[in-house]
């Protein structure tokens, strides 16, 4: 396995963004939702700024990709409890062409990332222009 | 009209009278709020009771508030779902004209809900109804894009023109 850069995200990197609402893709279909990935707002003052959680799967097998999602973002003990129900795929030029970043974030899993530099809440259009683009141009894979 | 032509006759409106049972009696007679089709999917009966889809897109948007209450409902750290979202929602979908297309209903991590009308041809509209405002975003073709804002104290009684125009022409 190739080592990630723990700084930079190169253009050609594939990122994944795990999903686990059923509403959010169409397998029928093969699109993403937008709502998928719309950055989260922080819930207290001082939070670090909005994002959205993602791994950099570059070179990762298809198994693994999957053991990520398994074993970092689904949650078992949760009521109801949380699956990954499928993915969404894409370059990593896709976020930058929309201006957004993508921050490594070695927590909890060294592939973990965070797409950042999203407008603020008081752009919520802007936000949810970009959020298109992404869901335009991501690759669904469902289990 | 000979005996048998009345008998006929007879047999018609009773067979009549059984097809035009009202639902609750249905009900009553044990049918259960889910019904199982030709390939064993399990489909919700509101498709069933309702041909007009905006009508069960009212009924989609209380079943999403309701299984979407608890914060984390996406896995991640979304927002519960009010029950301001859902008013929200319903008030859009009457207000949606005639001719239009069924979007996509789809809830919000901030909490609200979004209806996403998507074309074979790619062209995507998202439209989130949230506390005093309209949010939109449309990308309708190779830099053709547009997003904005309507407070909703100016879209009550219709669409705004921008998204009415939207959906007519390319959806």
């Amino acid at each position: 396995m190739q080592d990630l850069s723990p700084c930079n995200v190169d253009p050609a990197e594939r990122i994944t963004r795990y999903i686990l609402d059923k509403r959010y893709f169409n397998p029928e279909t093969g699109k993403i939702t937008v709502k998928a990935f719309l950055p989260h707002t922080p819930k207290l003052p001082g939070s670090p700024e909005i994002q959205t959680s993602v791994y950099r799967t570059m070179d990762c097998e298809e198994t693994e990709i999957w053991s990520i999602g398994d074993d970092y973002v689904a949650n078992p003990k949760a009521k109801p409890k949380r699956f990954v129900l499928a993915r969404g795929d894409l370059e990593a030029e896709t976020v930058f062409s929309q201006d957004l970043k993508i921050v490594p974030h070695p927590t909890p899993h060294k592939r973990h990332a965070n797409i950042v530099n999203w407008p603020t809440e008081g752009n919520r259009e802007l936000q949810e222009m970009k959020a298109v683009e992404l869901a335009k141009k991501a690759r669904l894979v469902t289990r | 009209m000979n005996s048998t032509a009345t008998q006929s006759k007879q047999t018609e409106r009773e067979e009549g009278d059984r097809t035009a049972q009202p639902i609750e009696s249905l009900f009553s007679r044990g049918w259960k709020a889910s019904l199982i089709d030709d390939s064993t999917n399990i489909i919700p009966l509101y498709e069933f009771l309702y041909r007009d889809w905006k009508a069960s897109l009212v009924a989609e948007a209380s079943e999403i508030c309701r299984e979407c209450s608890q914060p984390g409902w996406d896995g991640y750290d979304a927002a519960a779902l009010s029950k301001e979202a859902l008013v929200h929602a319903e008030d859009f979908i009457n207000r949606l004209p005639d001719g239009v297309s069924q979007p996509d209903l789809v809830p919000s991590p901030d909490g609200w809900l979004s209806f996403e009308w998507r074309s074979p041809e790619d062209r995507i509209l998202s439209v989130t109804i949230e506390n005093r405002l309209l949010i939109y975003a449309t990308s309708l073709g190779q830099d053709h894009k547009h997003c904005g804002r309507v407070p909703l104290a100016e879209c009550r009684e219709k669409l705004p023109p921008c998204i009415e125009n939207i959906l007519s022409e390319y959806f």
